[in-house]
């Protein structure tokens, strides 16, 4: 037995070079195609690498956003720079809270912002994050809080990815990659956000099925660690949920439950653009995310609230 | 608790250390262990599964003494007919109710007579197909006198819920598993690592081979009115990759497991898809299913020494009868009947104890002749699998017939992704080399130490960057 027991701890061991090893050369060499826990697309779909690399050279803001693709394609830093307050997207492609609470302590807390703006969509909560996981990794430098975070999905794919990340951090001058500014009918615009090119939502051609979301705890966890967080560095925290088409909201079957509870987190203010802005499929360019005629009239209505509720414009002059 | 959960990841090795460092000395100690981590194991689905088991344990215990205590043989078969209609019972209520139920307001409605269909509103409790077979093998290996019954309950108990194969096999007989609970365990080396390396294999074939098959498999059945015969040709091969996978992976972690426990469980496949005709595929599919029915149902109908008429319609009734094992559902019916269909010609001719060998005994490709063969049966085995998988008769129909009646070449969007090709082509290179004992016994061959370990870091790699952990089910559960 303490025989096996050895043997076993050697294997496992000379396993750790072996497999690192193994991940590398599996994604240099094979096609995409087979390369299926192995996803390392830095640059890709959301501009997040452009994003991270301006938040480290951008200095102190007012506002910092967290959230899915619903906070960097509906909240424009330019809408809130008319009124001088400087506001900074660190929302990501279907970003959940715990990469959520990575960006925020990494990125988001150096810009010492008065307020952090945290859009929820629920789905992102009842989401296991790996998808973000994936997004994150491809477009950070490697480091061990990355690592952390990699690990919390409890998914084989942000590890295997981080693994590979790491190695090509270190071989192929990740850093100085050239992401373009316009990528198809995507534009990054300075500050975080990504507008697409105008475009109107027809409507879904079948209804969307009702379904109840239920948050993971995991989730909840890390979200309520971002609250946390932030409360401790005294940094004001407002809980958004943007404005998303009929179709979508009426999906949820149980979107007043969820209200509930955002709106029972203390130390929080919730708004649902939903309720309050009532927007047609026109303001949109699909079920989940605002054109940017949809984006002008939600930001002017959040501008409003935020001046009201924070005084954030006063602090800026 | 699935094999394949986070759960299990922990379950093992907490009661491995337990086992070895406190319980093994003493056999009550041992056994009594074995069972409340089995009890444990099986609860976790849900509690109330505990209850069925139990009480199955109860009557065949009880069954097995009353036959050795009986007086007459009036008596024996009255405790033996317990035993037999509880087990079936059980499983006729949980398993089969609803479908008859509803088959009898089908049938009453073709000739216009509308019944209204009573059925019940209850679970499955996973794993009774296997444990209520397990322990009537028990009783009635006692009523043939092959067995003694025994007089340790504890050992019983342990026997019949003993966790590594309780949900989904191999089916194990009393005549070799329940003698290994009558003596405390010495812990071997080589059974542990043999063992160890069966559990990698088997969460290969689970991970790596079946729930990628599954992704496509799914897709092309949810949707295969839009499919080109090549897709449809595509989803009933991925499928036997699929339940192969998923089945002898699932065998392989139960028979690993048991060895880390010291315990020998039988082999449940034998390369099926490698066999040279359809009789040889059923001596090498689920041997624990096609053994208990050769047994248990075959022989004490006559077998083949009653004529061939006898013969035949016995061959007939067992393949429906497995097919019928299989699920409440014509198709598994129907899958069975197909079987039957394609034995047939080699039971006529006398030639279904052709091939007893293994395929390229003497070298290492196999001849045209075994080529052929082994492409043929595994060509007949896929199409009834399409009844397997299906879920009406119909639909399995409808399908077959869209494979060779369809434009055969995909138009555009199709869902052929040939990233499953070199999978497949490892895992049938892995298959090829064990085919004679199995891979996992085939890797302890290689001397080289250093070789032998590339083998395993090269298979938890694959399952690393290829596997698929959402945690699916294995198929068999569901039965």
């Amino acid at each position: 037995m303490a025989l096996f027991l050895k043997k076993s701890a050697i294997v496992f061991l000379l396993f750790v070079p072996f497999h690192i090893t193994f991940i590398m050369l599996w994604g240099e060499v094979l096609p995409q195609g087979l390369q299926k826990n192995l996803l390392y697309f830095p640059g890709g779909y959301g501009a997040l690498y452009t994003r991270l690399k301006e938040a480290k050279t951008i200095g102190n803001v007012d506002v910092v956003v967290l959230g899915s693709s619903h906070a960097y394609r509906g909240i424009d830093p330019r809408v809130f720079a008319k009124e001088e307050i400087q506001l900074f997207n660190l929302g990501s492609s279907a970003q959940t809270p715990i990469q959520g609470e990575y960006l925020f302590e990494k990125y988001g807390m150096p810009l010492k912002p008065k307020l952090l703006l945290i859009e929820v969509f629920p789905s992102t909560l009842a989401s296991d994050g790996v998808e973000s996981a994936l997004d994150v990794i491809g477009n950070s430098v490697p480091n061990l809080a990355l690592f952390e975070m990699a690990l919390k999905s409890w998914n084989v794919k942000p590890y295997v990815t981080f693994i590979y990340a790491l190695y090509k951090n270190n071989t192929t001058g990740f850093t100085n990659l050239a992401e373009p500014v316009k990528k198809q009918e995507d534009t990054y615009v300075a500050g975080g956000f990504v507008e697409r090119e105008y475009q109107e939502y027809p409507g879904a051609p079948y209804a969307f099925v009702p379904n109840d979301i239920v948050l993971e705890e995991k989730q909840m966890k890390a979200f309520e660690k971002i609250i946390a967080c932030a409360r401790k560095a005294d940094i004001a925290v407002m809980l958004v949920m943007a404005p998303v088409s009929r179709d979508q909201l009426e999906s949820v079957a149980n979107r007043e439950a969820l209200d509930g509870y955002f709106r029972k987190i203390p130390g929080t203010v919730y708004i649902n653009y939903n309720d309050s802005l009532h927007l047609e499929n026109h303001f949109f360019y699909d079920p989940h995310h605002l054109n940017q005629k949809g984006v002008e009239t939600f930001n002017a209505q959040l501008l409003k609230d935020i001046k009201q509720l924070f005084a954030i414009d006063q602090e800026a002059k | 608790m699935l094999f394949n959960s986070l759960q299990f990841a922990i379950f093992l090795p907490v009661v491995f250390g337990l086992f070895w460092l406190f319980f093994h000395r003493n056999t009550r100690l041992q056994n009594l262990f074995l069972l409340v981590v089995s009890y444990i194991f099986y609860g976790w689905w849900d509690w109330r599964f505990l209850f069925l088991i139990a009480l199955s344990s109860i009557i065949d215990y009880s069954s097995g003494l009353g036959i050795d205590n009986s007086r007459s043989e009036k008596q024996r078969k009255a405790y033996l007919w317990l035993s037999l209609v509880s087990n079936l019972g059980m499983l006729g209520v949980f398993k089969y109710f609803n479908f008859f139920s509803h088959s009898l307001q089908d049938a009453f409605s073709t000739i216009g007579i509308e019944l209204d269909a009573f059925t019940l509103d209850i679970v499955l409790p996973v794993g009774i197909s296997f444990y209520t077979f397990q322990t009537l093998s028990y009783t009635i290996d006692v009523y043939r006198n092959q067995l003694k019954p025994t007089r340790d309950v504890i050992a019983f108990f342990a026997y019949v819920s003993f966790f590594p194969q309780l949900v989904a096999g191999p089916i194990e007989r009393a005549i070799n598993l329940l003698p290994q609970f009558y003596a405390p365990k010495k812990f071997s080396y080589p059974m542990a690592l043999d063992g160890l390396r069966q559990i990698l294999y088997g969460f290969f074939k689970k991970l790596v081979v079946a729930d990628n098959c599954a992704v496509y498999v799914n897709q092309i059945f949810a949707n295969y009115q839009e499919m080109s015969g090549l897709e449809l040709t595509m989803g009933s091969v991925l499928f036997a990759f699929q339940i192969y996978g998923d089945f002898s992976g699932y065998s392989d972690i139960a028979i690993g497991t048991a060895k880390l426990f010291g315990f020998n469980l039988m082999t449940n496949f034998a390369t099926p898809y490698f066999s040279r005709d359809i009789a040889e595929f059923w001596r090498r599919w689920h041997i624990s299913l096609t053994t208990w029915f050769r047994d248990y149902v075959y022989i004490p109908l006559g077998g083949s020494r009653s004529g061939l008429e006898r013969t035949i319609a016995n061959t007939f009734i067992v393949f429906l009868v497995s097919g019928f094992w299989h699920g409440a559902n014509w198709t598994f019916i129907v899958w069975g009947l197909l079987n039957a269909l394609y034995f047939m010609p080699l039971l006529l001719r006398g030639k279904n104890r052709s091939h007893l060998n293994n395929i390229a005994e003497n070298g290492f490709l196999p001849s045209f002749r075994e080529l052929f063969g082994m492409v043929s049966t595994f060509a007949l085995t896929c199409l009834a699998w399409v009844f397997f998988r299906a879920e009406s008769v119909s639909l399995a129909i409808d399908y077959i017939g869209l494979m060779f009646g369809q434009g055969f070449f995909p138009k555009e969007g199709s869902l052929v992704d040939w990233n499953m090709g070199p999978v497949l082509f490892v895992f049938i290179f892995f298959d090829w080399l064990g085919r004679k004992s199995g891979f996992a016994q085939f890797v302890g061959t290689i001397r080289n130490t250093f070789l032998r370990r590339v083998v395993y870091y090269f298979i938890l790699c694959m399952i690393l960057l290829y596997g698929e952990f959402n945690e699916t089910a294995f198929i068999y559960f569901q039965f």
